[in-house]
């Protein structure tokens, strides 16, 4: 439980940071408000047309694949602390665990759904 | 009472809170990020309840993959004014009996079972459970990798179908090629 200050100490930096240097700017800045000032900030261009676009659904594909690598990412933390007690038996399941995930990024993959076009 | 119990409830608050405001938002963006707060306030309850591999799964897989999922949705679907997006706030939720029966049935299922699981006797009826649960990680990986290896391996099976059944959605409303 101890180990979680430090986690609940980054959390509460994190929270307080914004107010803190909102505040602190109010505090020294100078109050001159124009509307060029309210534009989005587009690297300095003038912005183009909406900020809520629509994107492009290949987007959404995407994140569906690495929500299925990231719940295969999270069952390799328990079998890297432990592969030494599992040894080849171990080794040889997550390979048969990782082969079948790969056989859909290869489908993937054929499918053109990687490329980007 | 604990620290441990201050903790709970504090977690307990800002979960419910922000569960609540995910549906009740004006926009669909605020509720999607507001659920994504939720979802850490249950790898906060996972944590102070010791269950600490759930709890970096937590933050890993629904933090960092759902949430992305839940926001490209969001951003995929959304035209132009998303102010007053949200199609809860459209319904009369509290003149809906839906709502109510889910309100009581909810209750009634968790008064039940903290009451059932509250007596030391009741907790160890529970048929799924022939083992001890595991803490520790090593505890954990000994029954994943062991005890529970074809379920385990099962679970590749189910992520395959998840990358091929949303390569064949997403191919077929794309271009029939």
């Amino acid at each position: 439980m101890e180990a979680y200050f430090e986690v609940l100490f980054f959390m509460l930096a994190g929270l307080l940071f914004y107010p803190f240097t909102m505040v602190l700017a109010r505090l020294f800045r100078p109050s001159s408000p124009s509307p060029t000032k309210l534009e989005n900030y587009e690297c300095g261009v003038p912005p183009i047309g909406q900020a809520q676009v629509q994107f492009h659904p290949n987007y959404y594909l995407l994140a569906l694949l690495f929500v299925a690598l990231d719940v295969e990412a999270v069952f390799l933390f328990p079998w890297a602390v432990h592969l030494r007690e599992l040894g080849l038996f171990g080794l040889v399941e997550m390979f048969i665990f990782i082969g079948i995930i790969v056989v859909g990024i290869v489908y993937a993959w054929k499918k053109k759904v990687i490329q980007w076009h | 009472m604990s620290f441990e119990q201050v903790l709970f409830i504090i977690v307990s608050l800002i979960l419910l809170a922000s569960a609540l405001g995910a549906v009740f938002a004006r926009r669909i963006m605020h509720s999607a990020l507001l659920a994504v707060a939720a979802f850490t306030g249950v790898g906060g309850i996972y944590a102070i309840l010791g269950s600490h591999f759930l709890a970096v799964a937590q933050v890993l897989i629904y933090i960092g993959a759902v949430a992305i999922v839940l926001l490209f949705a969001v951003m995929l679907s959304q035209q132009r004014e998303i102010s007053g997006s949200n199609p809860v706030r459209k319904q009369k939720l509290w003149k809906n009996w839906v709502t109510w029966a889910a309100f009581g049935v909810g209750l009634v299922m968790v008064l039940y079972f903290t009451v059932n699981l509250a007596t030391p006797t009741a907790s160890q009826e529970i048929p799924l459970i022939h083992t001890e649960p595991a803490t520790s990680l090593e505890g954990l990986s000994e029954l994943l990798f062991r005890e529970y290896l074809v379920p385990f391996e099962l679970v590749s099976l189910l992520l395959l179908l998840v990358v091929i059944g949303a390569v064949v959605i997403a191919r077929k409303e794309n271009d029939p090629q």
